[in-house]
C-alpha cells in the first residue's frame, strides 16, 4: 500500500478544501451573475417575529396567528436592554432577519431617524387603529411617531406610578390610605417627604427607609421627568428640542438632591439600582415605604412570597403643581429590510385588535391600549392598577420621542448623576448638561 | 554589511517563488498557498476595517447606508478634543489602564516568587489560582457586583458582622469607588495570566546565579534587585505591554457593574457609546483612532523604560 507522508496529506487536504469550495460556490456564482435580472425574488408568506422577552404572554398568540393566516410565526426574543444594539448592528448591515419587531420609544426615534422604519402612516389611517370605533388611550395615540411618521404602533400602554407599604405606615403612625388622594393635592410632595422620613430608621440592626428607587444608568430619568413635570416643565421644547435648565428642571433636581442628602430619607442603594428588580426584594420584605415603579409589581407584592402581602397601596403619583408621570408604552413596528412586509401587517393589526387587547388585558399585568378595554369590569378585575394608569394618563405623561435621544439622555444622566452625587449643584449640572447638548448637537 | 532584516529576508523569498523553478521555491509557493486564507482573514478581519475606520475618523459619515456625507478633515478629533468631559475620559482611561498594570505585575510578582518556593500543595495552589482566568469576564462583574451589592453584598454582611459599621453601605453609588472596584474586578482577572508568565521567567533563571551570589553573600533583597527582577524583565516586557493594550480596552466589566455610568467610563467604552449608542461613525472612528495612539504612546514608554531598565540592571 502506497504510504502517505504528512506533507502530501497536507497537500491533498488543501487542494480538496479549494476544490470543493470552488465547486460549491462557482455554480451558484454564475447562475447568479446569468439569471434574468428583473426577475422579482419570491419569498413565500413568512413571519419573523422579534419580541421582548417580558412579551411571554404574547406566545399563544403565535398558535392563534397561524390558525387565522396559515403562517408559522418563528420567533426571535430579546430583553429591552439588548434592543437597540440588536437593531443598530443588524441594521447597519442593511438586512433585518425579522419582518416585525418590539419597539421602546428610546429606538423608535434613533431607528426612526436613520430611516431603517417603515412609515406605517397609511397602514394605520386605513386600519382599525383610526376607524374611531375604539378610542386610543391619548398618549398612545400621540406614541410612536417620528415626526409627522408614524414608525412604530402601541401594543401596550404603562408608567410607573406609586406604590406604598400600608403596614409600615400604619407602624410609623401615619394614615395608610392617604397616599392614594396625593395626586389630586397641589403640593403633596410635601406630604410624601414627611412620610418618608417618618419610614426612615433602623431596627434590630435593618435600616428602614421611606422611599426606594431605582436612579442608576438611565433608570434616575424615569422619576426625574415625571418630577420635571409634576413642577409644570418638560425636557424638550414644542419643537422637539431638548431643554435642561429651565426652572422647573432645576426645582426638580433639587427635590431628588435633597432627598438623598439633606432628608437621608431614600435608600442610598437607589443610586445603584438600574431597574424595578434591584429595588424589589428590600421593598417586598417590607423596609421600605414607598416605591414608583411599574405596576405589574403590585401582583408580585401581593403574592405569597412578599411580606407585605394584603399591605400595598397604589395610585397616581403625588403632586407638585400637578402630578405626572413617564411613559413606557411599546410598539411594534416594521423594519425597512423586512422581507414580509404585508404578514407583519397582519400580526400588528391582529395584536392591537380589540379582542387581543381585552385578552392582554384580562389575562396579563400589561395595559390595552384602547379606553373601552381599560375600563372593562373583566380587566379590571384581572388588574386592578388598570383604573390608577388610565387616571395616570390625565395627567403629563410625555415619552420624548426626539430625534437624537440617546445623546441627550445619556448626557442628562451624567449631569443629573454628578448633582446626586454633589460633584455639582443641580443648577451649575444642568447648565452643563445644557451646553453639552448644545455642543454636540450642534 | 548589515543583515537583511525580515522585509528583505521576505522580499528575498517573494522573488524566490515569482522564479518558482527549484524545489524550494515550490515548497515556499505551497507554504504561501497555505497561509493564504489566514492572510485573507486577517486583510479582510483588520486591514479593511482599520483602513475604512481612518477614513471615517475624517469623515461626516451616514450610519444607516456607511456612506461618507462629507469629508471634514480634523473636526471629529478637534471637536472630541475640545470636549472637557472627552477630556476626562481620556486621563481616567490612562489612569484606569496604569494603575492595572502597576498593581497587577506587582502582586504577580509576588505570587510568582511564592509560588517558586517548595511548599505542600503547591501544584494545587498553582492551578487553583487559574481559576479567575477560565471565569467569563461577564460572570466576573457579576460576582464583584455582588460582593458590593448595598443590600445583600458579601462586603457589607462582613462589615456588619464584624460590628464594623452599620453594613449598608451603596459602595457603587460613588463614581470613585465605583470605578476602583472595576479597577479591581480587572486586575482579579488579569493576575493569573501575568502571575503564570512571571513564574515561568523566575524559574528560567539558572541556580547558579543564585549559588553565586551567595558565595559573595548578598542578601535576599540584592539577589531578588540585581538577579529576578532584571533577568525576569525579557518576560514582563511583552507581558505589560499585552496588558496594558488589554486594559485600555476594557469593556465587559464597565458594561457589567456601571454600564459605563458617569464617572466608570474609559474611551473603549466611549467609542462604543458613539458608534452604538448615537450612530456617530466619525467621531466613534476618531475617539478609536485616538484610543490606538494612547496604546501606541503608552506602549513604547514602557519599551524604552523597560529597556533602559534592564541595561542599567544588569550593567549594575
Amino acid at each position: 500500500m502506497k504510504k502517505i507522508d504528512r506533507r502530501k496529506f497536507l497537500k491533498y487536504s488543501a487542494y480538496a478544501g479549494v476544490g470543493g469550495a470552488a465547486f460549491l460556490y462557482l455554480p451558484s456564482f454564475l447562475l447568479t451573475g446569468c439569471g434574468p435580472a428583473d426577475e422579482p425574488e419570491v419569498t413565500p408568506e413568512q413571519l419573523n417575529l422579534l419580541l421582548g422577552s417580558h412579551l411571554d404572554f404574547m406566545h399563544p398568540w403565535l398558535e392563534d396567528f397561524e390558525e387565522l393566516h396559515g403562517v408559522t410565526p418563528n420567533l426571535s426574543e430579546i430583553t429591552t436592554e439588548d434592543l437597540r444594539d440588536r437593531l443598530s448592528s443588524a441594521f447597519a448591515a442593511r438586512s433585518s432577519p425579522w419582518d416585525a419587531v418590539f419597539t421602546s420609544a428610546e429606538v423608535i426615534a434613533p431607528m426612526g431617524a436613520q430611516g431603517w422604519l417603515k412609515d406605517l402612516t397609511e397602514r394605520v389611517e386605513g386600519s382599525h387603529l383610526a376607524s374611531g370605533d375604539k378610542t386610543l388611550v391619548e398618549l398612545a395615540a400621540k406614541s410612536g411617531h417620528y415626526f409627522d411618521q408614524v414608525v412604530g404602533v402601541p401594543i401596550h400602554i404603562g408608567c410607573p406610578i406609586m406604590l406604598w407599604n400600608k403596614k409600615l405606615m400604619e407602624e410609623r403612625d401615619l394614615d395608610p390610605e392617604a397616599p392614594s388622594l396625593w395626586h389630586e393635592q397641589r403640593n403633596s410632595y410635601d406630604t410624601f417627604l414627611e412620610y418618608a422620613k417618618q419610614m426612615t430608621f433602623e431596627r434590630n440592626g435593618e435600616n428602614y427607609y421611606g422611599f426606594i428607587d431605582n436612579w442608576a444608568g438611565d433608570g434616575v430619568l424615569w422619576t426625574y421627568r415625571a418630577m420635571v413635570q409634576m413642577h409644570g416643565g418638560d425636557l424638550i421644547t414644542e419643537d422637539e428640542q431638548p431643554l435642561m435648565n429651565s426652572e422647573p428642571c432645576i426645582e426638580a433636581l433639587e427635590k431628588m438632591v435633597d432627598m438623598l442628602h439633606t432628608h437621608k430619607c431614600i435608600d442610598p442603594a437607589s443610586m445603584t439600582y438600574t431597574w424595578v428588580f434591584d429595588c424589589a426584594p428590600s421593598f417586598l420584605g417590607g423596609r421600605r415605604g414607598v416605591f414608583i415603579t411599574w405596576p405589574f409589581l403590585i401582583g408580585v407584592a401581593e403574592g405569597e412570597d412578599s411580606d407585605i402581602q394584603g399591605h400595598v397601596g397604589f395610585a397616581p403619583n403625588f403632586s407638585v403643581d400637578t402630578s405626572a408621570h413617564a411613559d413606557g408604552s411599546e410598539f411594534m413596528s416594521i423594519p425597512v429590510f423586512a422581507e414580509h412586509e404585508e404578514t407583519a401587517w397582519k400580526w400588528i393589526e391582529m395584536v392591537t385588535s380589540y379582542e387581543y387587547q381585552k385578552k392582554m388585558g384580562e389575562t396579563t399585568g400589561w395595559f390595552p391600549i384602547y379606553e373601552e378595554v381599560l375600563t372593562e369590569p373583566t380587566v379590571a378585575e384581572n388588574n386592578p392598577a388598570a383604573p390608577v394608569v388610565m387616571q395616570s394618563y390625565q395627567y403629563p405623561a410625555n415619552n420624548y420621542i426626539t430625534e437624537n435621544f440617546g445623546r441627550w439622555v445619556d448626557i442628562l444622566v451624567d449631569q443629573v448623576h454628578r448633582a446626586l452625587n454633589q460633584q455639582e449643584t443641580p443648577r451649575d449640572a444642568l447648565n452643563e448638561a445644557a451646553r453639552r447638548i448644545e455642543e454636540a448637537l450642534g | 554589511m548589515t543583515s537583511p532584516g525580515v522585509v528583505g529576508r521576505l522580499w528575498a523569498n517573494l522573488k524566490m517563488v515569482i522564479a518558482g523553478s527549484t524545489l524550494r521555491s515550490k515548497e515556499i509557493r505551497f507554504a504561501f498557498f497555505l497561509v493564504l486564507p489566514a492572510l485573507l482573514i486577517v486583510g479582510g478581519m483588520y486591514i479593511y476595517p482599520s483602513i475604512l475606520t481612518i477614513i471615517f475618523s475624517f469623515s461626516d459619515v451616514d450610519f444607516a447606508t456607511l456612506s461618507i456625507r462629507e469629508l471634514v478633515g480634523f473636526e471629529n478629533y478637534r471637536r472630541l478634543l475640545a470636549e472637557p468631559s472627552f477630556r476626562a475620559v481620556i486621563w481616567r482611561s490612562l489612569y484606569f489602564a496604569f494603575v492595572i498594570v502597576f498593581v497587577t505585575i506587582s502582586l504577580a510578582f509576588w505570587i510568582a516568587l511564592l509560588l517558586n518556593q517548595k511548599f505542600a500543595g503547591r501544584g494545587i495552589i498553582r492551578t487553583t489560582i487559574l481559576l479567575p482566568w477560565a471565569i467569563p469576564p461577564v460572570v466576573a462583574g457579576v460576582l464583584w457586583g455582588q460582593i458590593f451589592h448595598a443590600e445583600a453584598g458579601f462586603l457589607n454582611a462582613i462589615i456588619y458582622q464584624l460590628n464594623l459599621g452599620s453594613g449598608n453601605y451603596a459602595w457603587m453609588a460613588d463614581t470613585t469607588i465605583a470605578l476602583h472596584v472595576i479597577m479591581m474586578a480587572e486586575i482579579w482577572r488579569f493576575l493569573p495570566f501575568v502571575t503564570l508568565f512571571v513564574l515561568a521567567g523566575i524559574q528560567n533563571i539558572p541556580n547558579s546565579l543564585y549559588d553565586a551570589a551567595n558565595m559573595d553573600g548578598a542578601s535576599k533583597w540584592n539577589q531578588f534587585r540585581r538577579i529576578t527582577f532584571p533577568l525576569t524583565m525579557p518576560v514582563l516586557l511583552p507581558v505589560t505591554v499585552v496588558q496594558l493594550t488589554w486594559a485600555m480596552k476594557s469593556f465587559d466589566t464597565i458594561f457589567v457593574l456601571t454600564g459605563g455610568a458617569e464617572g466608570t467610563r474609559i474611551l473603549n467604552y466611549l467609542v462604543y457609546m458613539e458608534a452604538f449608542r448615537y450612530f456617530s461613525l466619525g467621531p466613534a472612528s476618531a475617539a478609536a483612532y485616538i484610543l490606538l495612539l494612547l496604546k501606541i504612546a503608552a506602549v513604547l514608554i514602557f519599551v524604552l523604560l523597560q529597556r533602559r531598565f534592564i541595561k542599567g540592571g544588569i550593567a549594575k
